[in-house]
């Protein structure tokens, strides 16, 4: 399983999250996804940033951003992120692999008036290991 | 009867010195670590080999109609204007009392000032249309490494 499909599966095991973007979690940048519906979150690898450590192990660097239509309502959904999984060992459900991610760039912050909605994006990090 | 202790004097003096010289490295070996990212950030802005009608005639290359980046590193940004590359600013500063039991503590930076280009934040955060140039983060993570070993070194 990917990185960024582990995350995805995890995220949206948070009930905090879902009640707000349902199963709108998305992989890849914003700007190269279509049909994609608000409140939402979408998550991508930081280009050139996985640094092999050792065999089965990587470190990755991954950003998202969290969009709603108010500031308060990505803020509330993103606290809910930072309270449930930075700092925290996720675990593929078929148990092929597991990482410990955490925030390592607070959120900037911006408005995107085409889909009228409000996003942060914040930089995480991933000790990526294969099982 | 009893033992005296004598030189306490001379060991906080030694200490103050010695202090007050790291302080004074610290901030040198900062000041040329920021130096280095700085220049490595103005370079990864100042792409010159594709004008605006350039980009026109390639599709918008970073937009959402042919998400093709066209360089590598891929956060890399082209020098149209000038504007984005004469709003990076950097800088050292002692912040006092901020570090662990109220030390002072010495803070590089290197950033955007959105005073001088109201764009930058797009360039960094992306959007519906835009992907995400992060050229900030990005320059740091690669040249990271280089960046301690400097610091070391200039200590």
């Amino acid at each position: 399983m990917e990185l960024l499909n582990l995350i995805q599966e995890q995220l949206l095991k948070s009930a905090d999250i879902t009640s707000v973007i349902a199963n709108r979690l998305y992989i890849g940048e914003m700007a190269t996804l279509k049909g994609v519906q608000f409140p939402c979150i979408n998550i991508e690898l930081n280009p050139g940033a996985l640094i092999e450590k050792l065999p089965g192990y990587a470190e990755h660097y991954f950003r998202m951003w969290v969009w709603g239509k108010t500031r308060d309502s990505s803020d509330g959904v993103y606290g809910a992120v930072m309270s449930e999984y930075h700092n925290m060992t996720i675990t593929a459900d078929d148990l092929s692999v597991r990482a410990n991610i955490n925030e390592v760039s607070r959120p900037i912050y911006n408005y995107d008036p085409t889909v009228e909605s409000y996003f942060l994006m914040a930089r995480w990090r991933a000790f990526l290991i294969t099982i | 009867m009893g033992i005296q202790i004598t030189g306490l004097d001379g060991v906080r003096r030694e200490l103050k010195a010695y202090e007050k010289a790291l302080y004074k490295n610290a901030t040198r070996a900062m000041t040329a670590v920021v130096e280095d990212l700085a220049k490595a950030v103005q370079e990864n802005i100042g792409l010159t080999d594709h004008t605006l009608e350039d980009l026109k005639n390639m599709g918008h290359p970073y937009a959402l109609a042919h998400p093709a980046n066209p360089h590598s590193p891929e956060y890399s940004v082209h020098n149209q204007g000038g504007t984005l590359k004469e709003s990076i600013e950097s800088g050292v500063e002692i912040q006092p009392g901020m570090g662990a039991l109220g030390r002072d503590i010495i803070v590089g930076y290197v950033g955007a000032n959105e005073n001088k280009c109201r764009y930058a934040r797009w360039v960094i955060t992306g959007s519906t249309k835009m992907i995400s140039r992060d050229f900030l983060t990005e320059t740091m993570d690669i040249e990271r490494d280089d960046l301690e070993k400097k610091f070391k070194d200039e200590m």
